[in-house]
């Protein structure tokens, strides 16, 4: 990750100083933006605040130091993807304005960071639930099997056979790509 | 915030790649980097609730107590405001199931109706069998007894057979009634009960098992001389069906004798 908590900001966050909260808001929400934005994810910054307004206020019960943070965290954001998914999956699907069909526009930054973006995330997409989940949180959210394990409620070997199977088809598809491109 | 060195992220990369025995994988390798590049983010600017949670951390316990169940409430009226179809839906469904049924039911009589036009055959053994259901079973049994007392008795069969014959006749015309009476004095309780039972074959029946043993004594005459002079003496009206019994009477005691 970019940058590590230190001891003192943890036990500050731990028990409730607002610096600690900020220090844990500021170092692990882009972990947890990204995770959600591998998943695909419309509005990952509203979801990440809901994170964090959910976990800031209970950081008093957590145990297990910076390993114990960091599950807990993403624990809470695995748990809101879930529920996104299946509100995303009731709700009508929306049609949105497709700028393709607009003359008046120039080229946009947005879409050209999507564009960046997309190779990894459209790979991604196209793995099978659990295998993506697991590559997202052990490379994106940086977490040990173990973690992962816990977070996913499977055991560890199963992690990493998921994580391997992940990797070999995430390899196919990156390979099917760099032909399609040459 | 210092900005880890690379060399931990792609050792961990390098790690995750070496667990799966996929480390000499460049291509793979730089897909996963990329990966990674998306936590590379800064953090996004905390919206009013959030910011106010990180501020102020001791009313921060206050802040997702008067949001959270800010938005609960919120839902619940939601919920409450939309019309439930679920009444709706379970009179559908039964309604559903009538018409169904109903469905079912017409094409079967559509069906039935198709193969009774189309063949003849059909038509014939369904109406057999209508006939033999709405038969009552005393009709089916009467035949029964007749070849029973056959086979049991030889000379005897004829008074049994003969036994019947003028109840038949009884039975079918109401006249015999007040006749046997007149006639016989041995047995009125059986002819009273005939006149009462008049009309169903059911009290031919009873007729047939309850007489036998009171008409031995005057029937015997009747196939040592001959059946025909004996019956029409009983009861007028009963020449006319004898005709009938006749070709029966005769056949059976031939096979039985030898």
């Amino acid at each position: 990750m970019a940058a590590q908590l230190t001891d003192d900001e943890l036990s500050a966050a731990l028990s409730g100083d607002p610096s600690g909260f900020s220090a844990v808001y500021s170092i692990i929400s882009p972990a947890v933006l990204g995770y959600f934005r591998a998943r695909g994810v419309d509005d990952a910054e509203a979801l990440t605040q809901d994170v964090f307004v959910d976990v800031l206020p209970k950081l008093s019960n957590v145990r297990g130091g910076h390993s114990g943070l960091r599950t807990f965290i993403f624990s809470v954001a695995h748990a809101r993807l879930v529920d996104y998914h299946r509100r995303s999956a009731r709700t009508p699907q929306l049609t949105e304005f497709d700028p393709l069909l607009d003359e008046r526009r120039s080229s946009s930054a947005e879409d050209e960071v999507l564009g960046s973006l997309g190779g990894i995330t459209s790979s991604l997409a196209m793995l099978n639930d659990d295998q993506r989940e697991v590559l997202v949180l052990r490379i994106v959210a940086d977490l040990s099997v173990e973690q992962v394990a816990g977070i996913m409620d499977k055991t560890p070997g199963a992690i990493k056979q998921l994580q391997r199977r992940g990797l070999i088809a995430l390899r196919e598809l990156v390979k099917e790509k760099d032909h399609a491109a040459s | 915030m210092s900005v880890t060195p690379a060399g931990r992220e792609e050792g961990e990369i390098q790690a995750i790649l070496l667990d799966s025995g996929l480390e000499d994988d460049a291509d793979l390798r730089r897909s996963l980097e990329e990966l990674r590049g998306l936590a590379q983010d800064a953090a996004p600017r905390p919206r009013a609730d959030l910011a106010a949670l990180l501020a102020h951390g001791a009313s921060a316990a206050g802040v997702p107590a008067s949001v959270v169940p800010a938005q609960e409430p919120a839902m619940r009226r939601a919920a409450s405001n939309v019309a439930s179809l679920e009444l709706h839906r379970r009179n559908r469904q039964r309604r559903m199931g009538f018409v169904v049924g109903a469905a079912v039911v017409g094409a079967m009589g559509l069906g039935a109706g198709a193969v009774a036009a189309s063949s003849e055959d059909f038509r014939n053994s369904v109406g057999h069998t209508v006939v033999r259901i709405f038969q009552p079973t005393s009709e089916t049994t009467a035949p029964t007894p007749v070849p029973t007392s056959l086979a049991g008795i030889p000379a005897a069969p004829a008074p049994t057979v003969a036994a019947p014959r003028p109840s038949v006749t009884g039975t079918a015309a109401s006249p015999s009634a007040p006749v046997t009476p007149a006639q016989t004095d041995q047995a009125p309780a059986k002819d009273s009960s005939n006149s009462s039972a008049s009309k169903g074959p059911s009290g031919e029946a009873a007729k047939s098992k309850m007489p036998t043993p009171g008409r031995p004594s005057q029937l015997p005459t009747v196939p040592g001389t001959g059946v025909t002079p004996h019956v029409p003496a009983k009861p007028l009206p009963a020449v006319p069906t004898l005709p009938g019994g006749m070709p029966t009477v005769p056949a059976k005691p031939v096979p039985g004798t030898p």
